[in-house]
């Protein structure tokens, strides 16, 4: 009961906080011409849960990949990993899509803009995944191999059930919020005409000047929709994987 | 049990720990006592398979150890191994740490597994604790855990570095208590030390080490009540002064 009223309360503060804002600058909030948008917001709303959904997948299959690969023992896979993880970190998200779409993508005849969009997203976000594994790994302690060894563990068993299990525990956190990025980042995508949310906001508002400030306003309340569930998720999954206090 | 050595040898780096060890010992209860440094656990991690000698060989009970990992891991199987601290998974309860090696090295089902286990555990008095984790017990509670995984399995020989190091002398004393009723009925085990009173109280033989290499080894008796050498004398006064 006291959490519910905590909640309403964090509500009141920040609803409070925007329409006192929206007052002052004196803007108009017209929600009922959103309506008349519904199935294009529902077409970016879908076109961006499954961007999102293949860009998780793909981009924690290349980060699991990426810690393998730094792993190796032949030094040009582990220099290609660590390369890659540098320029794509070091680099801004929206000058990767513009390179891998205009100029490789070009290059490699990748014309198809929804699965160039995935890939791109996966490549980004598996350099950060591939970080937060790494850490992951390296923050289990060397001896609980040792140990699992002196019980006469094989390396796959002592990976399925000693390495595996902790290091879900330790990164999910870390992953869910990177999921949650994958979810934001992905409205850059429209830089390359991907119909996803923000194209098709950016669409609507080209058109209708005047629902500028509450197509922005749906265009938050829908990835909050989207990013809310994952953070959820990834407390509940924490919660119930818990063996320290 | 018998061991023996053949110029056993290891190194860190240029540091040689262990320098050409060679020794035959039969026993059935070992205490290796010494200054830090002296590598004993690095002598007890070689015996336990766990750390391959850069030189030599050894043999437990007549079967010669490669440094090959197929046949160390099949050694390993024969040996029970506590660590100095932390020795348990942390992610599983006491229970799941017990039944773990019997189940998924030794292929046991889980129900057997368990009841072996809990029964076990109800012997050394620790049944309330099955379901806890190992941040939930105190660290007496997790060694003696510790030590019930290692001999669940039925080990050829029971391998135990500094097991009490960590603990206060009260929790201390309730795993070396344990060891002793072990050590009474038949398990045999060669345990590193600081517990003068223990190694003399359940071991039949002592080997003192220190940088030097095998400073004295024999009878526990012959070994505490009349050291030969300066070393082992100076070792055993200045650890009687605490």
């Amino acid at each position: 009961m006291k959490r519910i009223f905590s909640w309403l309360g964090v509500f009141l503060i920040i609803s409070s906080f925007l329409i006192i804002s929206a007052i002052k600058a004196d803007v108009n909030f017209d929600f009922t011409q959103m309506w008349a948008y519904r199935v294009r917001f529902y077409q970016g709303f879908v076109l961006t849960v499954q961007i999102s959904f293949f860009a998780m997948i793909l981009s924690l299959l290349l980060g699991t990949l990426v810690v393998l690969a730094r792993k190796s023992r032949w030094m040009i896979i582990r220099d290609l990993a660590s390369s890659y993880v540098e320029i794509i970190r070091g680099t801004p998200l929206l000058v990767q899509i513009i390179f891998f779409y205009y100029i490789i993508g070009t290059a490699w005849g990748l014309s198809n803009r929804f699965i160039a969009g995935v890939i791109i997203l996966s490549v980004f976000e598996g350099a950060y995944i591939s970080e937060i594994i790494r850490g992951g790994v390296n923050s289990i302690e060397s001896k609980q191999l040792e140990i699992a060894r002196s019980i006469g563990l094989s390396r796959l068993k002592m990976f399925r059930l000693i390495l595996l299990p902790q290091l879900i525990i330790r990164i999910i956190p870390a992953i869910a919020g990177q999921f949650a990025s994958v979810i934001k980042d992905s409205s850059l995508l429209s830089t390359i005409a991907i119909i996803e949310l923000m194209q098709v906001t950016k669409e609507i508002t080209a058109t209708n000047y005047s629902t500028y400030y509450t197509s922005y306003i749906v265009l938050a309340v829908l990835y909050l929709m989207l990013t809310f569930p994952v953070s959820m998720l990834s407390r509940g999954l924490e919660r119930s994987n818990r063996y320290e206090i | 049990m018998k061991f023996e050595f053949s110029n056993l040898t290891v190194r860190f780096g240029s540091q040689v720990v262990l320098d050409q060890l060679s020794e035959t010992i039969e026993c059935k209860a070992l205490a290796i006592i010494g200054p830090s440094g002296g590598g004993k656990s690095t002598l007890l991690r070689v015996l336990g398979g766990l750390l391959p000698a850069d030189e030599g060989k050894f043999a437990l009970n007549d079967l010669w150890v490669e440094n090959n990992e197929s046949q160390l891991n099949e050694y390993r199987k024969m040996i029970g191994f506590v660590f100095q601290s932390h020795g348990l998974f942390p992610h599983l309860s006491a229970l799941k740490n017990i039944t773990l090696p019997l189940i998924h090295t030794f292929g046991m089902n889980k129900q057997e597994a368990e009841e072996k286990a809990m029964n076990l555990m109800k012997k050394f008095g620790l049944e309330d604790s099955s379901h806890k984790f190992p941040i939930q017990l105190s660290g007496g509670q997790q060694q003696r855990i510790a030590i019930i995984r290692a001999i669940a399995i039925e080990p050829k020989l029971l391998l135990l570095d500094e097991p009490t190091s960590a603990l206060d002398p009260e929790l201390a004393f309730d795993v070396l208590e344990m060891l002793k009723q072990l050590v009474e009925s038949g398990v045999e085990l060669v345990i590193v030390t600081h517990h003068l009173g223990f190694a003399s109280n359940a071991c039949d033989t002592v080997m003192y080490m220190d940088e030097f290499g095998i400073g004295e080894f024999g009878k526990t008796e012959e070994i505490l009540k009349s050291p030969k050498t300066e070393r082992l004398q100076r070792f055993i006064s200045k650890i009687l002064s605490i």
